[in-house]
């Protein structure tokens, strides 16, 4: 039976799934079961001398006792199995495993386990038992329904619940662990502080032994992670990176180690590590001098993933706290690592080798009071505290000027939005929001959907190519382009700066630089839903950098931007 | 003059907030071979528990998902309790 490992540093459960897809597979009065016509008598001796076993009495002909259930996989052959013993009548008692077509078993007095078998794909089906004459009297007993021709050993059910879970409880399985955990050769296996790889029983999550383990060798520090690529299992340690093999070893670990495949380079932190199909991407370090990087593991070669700009930033946080995900969504295979400490998520796109920096809106502070909303999106808030290109989420004013928007043009009481409509007075509120972190903790992707967890609201989300918004109504998707000079650092004059792009109905704010990011001009917004989406008459720079930011809920897809 | 809006990142001094980078961005070429700066993909809440999240991972199809102490499937039914920590996961394959 499957099992899936469960493990903190300090403890470790297995999970199974049982195989049966019947529910209270023993308790046929349940109303789980449908009764045709069928009365039940329950205490009956079972198969196994105990009395779980029903009587079901036929009160008309062709009596049923049936369970519906709802099946996924796809086409397979699925066999329906129960115990049944004739007690009086001689008629036909038949098994179902689809639903509609009806098997006939010569049912005897003595206690026999019977199936039928159908094939069958994703449906919701009756399976069950029929007795097709009035009067007559069996017993059942330890019903069960699962994929396959034979039925295999009986399993009882309760609730609709399939999955069972227990503590590893072995003295001999390690007290403390460091993170991650390998299935490989019918074993798990951990890692200890200590460096000492032990592994399971075959095919037995709950059986470890104190003597089959391993040493991790090339260095002393501790243990970090626990990972595999391909056939190797690879011990990550603070200062090295060290590769083991199934050499099939009749005492101890079956594990030895691969010679000449160990790497100076140690794990940063435990929670950098991600396994993205095989591969092994993790923040690494060295002994030789201060300084961190992404590396990424397939086989026993391992490469550099970051850039030094993000080796920057990676060096700038102490690594408190620190998550990673991976993730396919559409054409992006995405490597996410946040740095909580610092508050800065940042993202590799495997696809093209590109850095970018992901982040999540939070709410700034209270709400403030919106008395009006003029015709062309000057917002009077009295002492609102928004500054240029702040995020603000207006409400309750009008369908013209809800909505998510940038600020520009702030006076102490007033600034503008990026709508125009009917004039608005009355009171609304006008939400600031920051940008933090993007607060996911893990991601997985299961049923076709990227599923993504938060770190703490308990939030389970998904994580969609087909939104363009996060759940709190925004994605703040900003560009910032390098210093452009075109070549020379003489005084030169700036008629337009389009933006060429998909053409969308939404707009765009930009604002740009001319001393090395110190000071920004004021944001501009830019109609991206025009021929030419530009602002124009930006005067003279040396070297100009641009930033572009949106805010609405919209797919925003820019190429260039066109400078006159 | 035309600038492509697809920077790598870049920073002077580990400050996050300066020079030039992509926020929420990611490039993206079309049939045409042409390189374009898109909005992330977004988060959408599927569903709601409560706790820290303690990790997610797939079994059989299913989505088992570990919030505080608590473990659940993906339509909501909670399946066990074990520990408010975060976990690892493997998977046999028989």
């Amino acid at each position: 039976m499957k099992q899936l490992f469960i493990k903190s540093t300090v403890a470790a459960w297995y999970l199974t799934e049982t195989i049966n897809k019947i529910v209270y597979s023993e308790d046929f009065s349940n109303a789980a079961w449908a009764k045709s016509n069928i009365t039940l008598t329950s205490g009956q001796t079972d198969p196994n001398a105990g009395t779980n076993a029903f009587k079901a009495t036929a009160t008309a002909n062709d009596a049923t006792l049936l369970q519906e259930i709802t099946l996924d996989g796809g086409l397979l052959n699925r066999v329906f199995s129960i115990y049944v013993k004739r007690i009086t009548g001689t008629g036909d008692i038949s098994l179902t495993a689809n639903g509609t077509t009806y098997e006939a078993k010569t049912i005897t007095a003595l206690w026999a386990r019977y199936d039928v078998t159908a094939e069958v794909g994703n449906e919701t089906i009756n399976v069950g038992i029929k007795i097709s004459t009035s009067g007559d009297e069996v017993d059942v007993a330890f019903a069960q329904y699962e994929n396959g021709i034979f039925p295999s050993t009986y399993t009882a059910t309760t609730t609709t619940n399939p999955y069972t879970i227990t503590q590893i409880t072995d003295a001999d399985y390690p007290a403390n662990t460091a993170r991650g955990v390998v299935f490989h050769s019918g074993r798990f296996f951990v890692m200890t502080l200590a460096g000492e790889i032990y592994q399971s029983a075959l095919e037995d999550a709950a059986t470890w032994s104190s003597l089959e383990f391993i040493q991790s060798q090339s260095d002393p520090s501790d243990g970090v992670f626990l990972a595999k690529t391909q056939n190797y299992i690879v011990a990550l340690k603070e200062w090295s990176t060290e590769y083991f093999y199934d050499a099939g070893n009749a005492v101890g670990s079956i594990l030895s180690p691969v010679q000449n495949a160990t790497h100076q380079i140690g794990c940063a932190s435990d929670g950098s590590v991600q396994d993205f199909g095989g591969r092994i991407i993790f923040m690494a370090q060295t002994r030789s001098g201060f300084g961190r990087s992404i590396q990424m593991i397939g086989g026993t070669d391992i490469k550099k993933i970051s850039t030094p700009n993000v080796e920057k930033i990676l060096d700038a946080d102490d690594l408190a706290t620190v998550y990673s995900w991976c993730a396919q969504v559409g054409s992006h295979a995405l490597y996410g690592i946040t740095l909580v400490t610092t508050g800065v998520t940042l993202v590799y796109d495997f696809v093209t080798q590109q850095w970018s920096f992901f982040t999540y809106l939070q709410t700034n502070g209270a709400a403030k009071t919106v008395t009006a909303i003029s015709a062309t999106g000057t917002v009077t808030s009295t002492a609102h505290g928004l500054s240029d290109g702040g995020i603000v989420n207006i409400a309750n004013t009008t369908a013209d000027f809800n909505g998510w928007h940038i600020v520009t043009n702030v006076t102490a009481n007033t600034f503008d939005i990026q709508a125009e409509g009917t004039a608005f007075s009355g009171t609304g509120s006008a939400q600031a929001y920051t940008e933090t972190y993007f607060p996911v903790v893990a991601s997985v992707r299961a049923e076709g959907r990227q599923y993504m967890q938060d770190a703490s609201s308990g939030k389970l989300f998904e994580f969609s190519q087909d939104a363009y918004k996060d759940d709190v109504g925004a994605i703040a998707a900003r560009i910032r382009t390098p210093k452009l000079d075109n070549g020379e650092s003489g005084t030169k004059f700036m008629a337009s700066a389009e933006l060429v792009g998909d053409k969308i109905a939404s707009r765009a704010c930009i604002r740009f630089t001319d001393d090395d990011y110190a000071t920004y001009s004021g944001f501009r917004p830019v109609d991206l839903s025009v021929s030419r989406s530009r602002i124009r008459r930006l005067g003279k720079f040396s070297r100009r950098s641009f930033e572009i930011l949106h805010v609405k809920d919209a797919l925003f897809r820019m190429e260039a931007l066109e400078i006159e | 003059m035309r600038f492509t809006l697809i920077p790598q990142l870049s920073t002077k001094d580990g400050e996050a907030n300066k020079n030039a980078r992509m926020t929420n961005t990611l490039a993206e070429r079309n049939q045409t071979g042409a390189v374009f700066g898109c909005v992330r993909p977004g988060l959408s809440v599927y569903r709601s528990f409560s706790g820290a999240g303690n990790g997610i991972v797939e079994l059989n199809g299913d989505l088992l998902a570990f919030f505080a102490n608590k473990v659940y499937m993906q339509d909501g039914t909670e399946i066990a309790t074990a520990a408010d920590t975060y976990f690892d996961f493997a998977q046999s394959t028989l």
